[in-house]
């Protein structure tokens, strides 16, 4: 019991012996005193310095700049050469134009209006008044750029580096022929039948399982005018007979000449097809229209299609419409014609063309969503308008 | 060997990556079997007057022919406040891109002039404006200040006929049963007016009750039902002088229901004697009259077809009310309508190609039309009561009665187009019933 005493009691000692000696509740240390110099003011010295921060008043003393005057008359077209020329402005005279400007707000007759937009002599250019009102810096000086001025290119001319004589044909020289398509007599047939017409009335499935089509002769190559030599190919008429390679050469000469042959052959085959035959004068080129592109035309065509004025027996009228495209996608208006008519008389069928025409103008203004890669496959297209679905019956 | 293997591969492979996918020979072809049925909008800027004394007659005309056009259901007008032009003198060249650009397919030019004796004279251009052409080549119409309405038809109906390819029906008249007074006392009287309800002229006076006018083949006569004797009998009116006569007064019958033959000499009726009906035919020249049918039930309402071959009517000698067709000159009659409720009041189109007809079925009445053969029926109406109808002169639009419900309720006018669309009260303010359509008007 005492032992428990003196251990506390001995540690609270030591305990207030450690606050008392470490200086726990001492004072902080004092920071260190700052020191401002004062300067005793008398009273007037002090409204003499508080004196300038009163508010403001209103300076009437002060003019405002003069507005400059400015002429009342038209400006008239600055000569760019006379601007560098001016020594130094003449001294502002009394305009005699602004006398004649509340003539020119005048509505005055067309005559009059040309007259007073037309620039004067330069000699006559008062450029005086204009000076005070020119907003922009003068110009700096350039740095200079060409040893001597030349005359200024004409309006048509294309600024280039070197310059050029404009080539315009000699009317004496021969004319070369220019290159043209191959030409074919137009397919005709004893009557016309449409892809409406060629539509098979068993619904979809198919009446027959055709062959895939024979690739078709290469076309008789046509004249050319100085083909362009292919670098890899010495002669392009070389694989026209492979099989007979000159009998003095050696076989690795005949491989390369053979396969540069072929090569410069299947290159050539691209630049050939859209000037080929197809039995109907011209062949389309490139991949087909996709059922998606078709139907995209379809919509684009029957949107626009209004066949609310449409006569009853225009209704059982159906047209054919041949048009010509643009690559733009816009349909040629003046080649819109009306290529058959089936089911009514020669007056419904005007009516129902007529619809159809302003369709294809209308919503071809915008040019019809067509793939522009594909554009030798709908460079001419024959649009079938059939109302008969939309008739009540 | 291998040369000439290697030769072809290479060949092969190059060809197969420049040949087109497929071969497409001739121009893409496309069929378009959809499209949108929407009224045609056109413009008409005031026609041009040429003189001071033709101002509000050009104002005034070129009111009535937007107002035709636009009734029909096929056109709309463009409002003035859109225009990007203004027409000035009618020789003036139209600006096509201003009337394309706000959306005009058709554009109506006119100008209007009263010489000195007062004759109007009106000239006008249509113009297709997509086209960048004129539609048809200018007319001038002209006639009596007095006429200016009817001026204003002739131009609106060179319009629609250009543009649909349809004749139009806006110069004619409609004989019709003007009615006023409370519904269990009603007056009755004929009168006429233009097909738009204007120039209402009385053709009788209310003391009697007349029904069921039709106008003759060439619009200057009207056959009608009278009951001034105490028993219905038909008349024949002259339009012009208004002189009128009975028409076969035989004692102990009564006779109802006439109808002109295409030729005007002829005239088809009901004659009900002995408690039968059955339908006559009366020569007006000779006064000889001649027995159709010969049936106890009751036939009625015949209507000749256009080309006066056959003759569509009523009859209930199946059990109920039904339509039968038979030859001009007598035979047997066929069957033509098979749906459910009763049909009657049948009227062959100017056209040919329908009848049109009152159908009751189910507590509803409706106007119909179909096939001459009865295929292709088609209710183009519905409501509480429906009835009598007649058709426009050019066959497109149908004009009928409708009786609106209730003791207040009281017979108007109106018009359908054989489509179905368009159904528009007739602007006339009286109330009306029993119409019959004239032809155009020389």
């Amino acid at each position: 019991m005492n032992t428990g005493t003196y251990i506390s009691g001995g540690a609270h000692l030591g305990l207030i012996a450690w606050v008392m000696l470490a200086g726990l509740f001492d004072a902080p240390p004092p920071k260190p005193m700052e020191v401002t110099d004062v300067t005793i003011l008398s009273g007037d010295e002090f409204a003499a310095l508080t004196a300038p921060a009163a508010a403001p008043k209103p300076s009437q003393e002060v003019a405002p700049p003069e507005a400059p005057s400015l002429p009342r008359s038209p400006r008239p077209a600055p000569a760019p050469e006379a601007r560098p020329q001016r020594p130094e402005p003449p001294a502002p005279q009394a305009p005699a134009e602004p006398d004649t400007a509340p003539e020119a707000l005048e509505p005055p007759a067309e005559a009059d209006v040309a007259e007073t937009v037309t620039a004067p002599e330069a000699p006559e250019i008062p450029e005086a008044p204009e000076a005070p009102v020119t907003d922009t810096a003068p110009p700096r000086p350039s740095t200079r750029i060409a040893p001597e001025p030349s005359a200024p290119p004409p309006e048509d001319a294309v600024v280039a580096e070197q310059p050029s004589q404009a080539t315009r044909p000699d009317p004496a020289a021969e004319r070369p022929t220019p290159e043209a398509d191959e030409a074919a007599p137009e397919e005709a047939a004893t009557q016309t039948v449409t892809e409406a017409e060629e539509r098979p009335e068993t619904g979809l499935a198919m009446a027959s399982s055709p062959r895939p089509r024979n690739r078709p002769n290469r076309p008789a190559a046509p004249p050319r005018e100085t083909p362009p030599p292919p670098e890899t190919a010495a002669a392009p008429q070389a694989p026209a007979e492979p099989d007979a390679p000159a009998e003095t050469a050696s076989e690795e000469d005949s491989l390369a000449d053979a396969v540069a042959g072929a090569v410069a052959d299947a290159l050539s085959e691209p630049a050939a097809a859209p000037e080929g035959t197809g039995g109907a004068g011209r062949a389309a080129s490139g991949p087909p229209l996709t059922a998606g592109e078709r139907d995209a035309l379809r919509v684009s065509v029957s949107r626009c299609w209004n066949v609310g004025s449409l006569s009853t027996e225009a209704m059982q009228t159906s047209v054919v419409l041949g048009v010509d495209m643009e690559e733009t996608g816009k349909p040629n208006i003046g080649s819109i014609r009306m290529i058959s008519w089936t089911g009514g008389s020669e007056s419904a069928a005007r009516q129902t063309y007529e619809s159809a025409r302003r369709a294809i103008v209308m919503c071809g203004s915008s040019g019809f969503p067509l793939p522009v890669e594909k554009y030798d496959q709908w460079r001419q297209i024959e649009m079938t308008f059939d109302p008969g679905k939309m008739r009540i019956r | 060997m291998m040369l000439r293997l290697l030769t072809a591969i290479l060949a092969l492979v190059l060809g197969q990556a420049a040949l087109p996918a497929l071969a497409q020979n001739g121009p893409l072809r496309i069929v378009i079997d959809e499209g949108v049925i929407e009224p045609l909008p056109f413009a008409v800027p005031e026609f041009v007057a040429e003189n001071a004394a033709a101002a509000e007659y050009a104002q005034n005309i070129t009111r009535v022919i937007a107002a035709d056009l636009e009734g029909t259901g096929l056109f709309r007008e463009i409002p003035r406040e859109a225009f990007l032009s203004t027409v000035t003198s009618f020789a003036s060249p139209v600006q096509y891109a201003d009337w394309k650009a706000i959306n005009a397919q058709a554009l109506i030019t006119g100008a209007v002039s009263v010489d000195g004796s007062g004759r109007l004279s009106v000239k006008f251009r249509l113009y297709d404006v997509y086209s960048q052409a004129p539609l048809g080549d200018g007319l001038q119409f002209g006639g009596a200040t007095g006429s200016w309405r009817r001026v204003a038809h002739k131009v609106a109906d060179q319009v629609y006929s250009r543009i649909t390819g349809e004749g139009g029906y806006f110069d004619s008249r409609v004989v019709f049963v003007a009615e006023r007074g409370p519904k269990n006392e009603r007056a009755k009287q004929l009168a006429i007016m233009d097909y738009d309800g204007a120039n209402m002229q009385a053709l009788t006076d209310a003391n009697s009750i007349v029904i069921a006018p039709r106008f003759s083949p060439t619009g200057d006569r009207v056959l009608y039902t009278s009951y001034e004797s105490g028993f219905p009998r038909i008349y024949l009116l002259d339009v012009a002088s208004g002189q009128r006569r009975m028409l076969d007064d035989q004692p102990g019958t009564m006779t109802f229901a006439p109808r002109f033959a295409p030729d005007g000499r002829r005239v088809l009726f009901s004659l009900a004697q002995g408690g039968n009906t059955d339908l006559y035919e009366l020569d007006l020249q000779s006064g000889r009259r001649s027995r159709l049918t010969d049936a106890p039930s009751i036939e009625t309402a015949p209507s000749f077809s256009p080309d006066g071959s056959q003759i569509v009517f009523e009859s209930d000698r199946s059990g109920t009310q039904q339509l039968y067709v038979m030859p001009a000159n007598g035979g047997e009659p066929r069957r033509i309508s098979f749906g459910q409720g009763r049909y009657g009041t049948p009227v062959w189109s100017p056209r040919g190609d329908y009848i049109a007809f009152t159908k009751q079925n189910q507590g509803r009445f409706h106007i119909g039309v179909m096939r001459t053969d009865g295929s292709e029926e088609r209710l183009l109406t519905a409501s509480f009561l429906d009835e009598g109808p007649t058709w426009a002169p050019n066959g497109r639009v149908i004009m009928f009665t409708r009786e609106t419900a209730g003791a207040a309720g009281a017979p108007g006018l109106y018009t359908v187009d054989i489509t179905g669309r368009n159904l528009r009260k007739v602007p006339y303010q009286g109330q009306g019933s029993d119409p019959s359509w004239s032809p155009l008007q020389p």
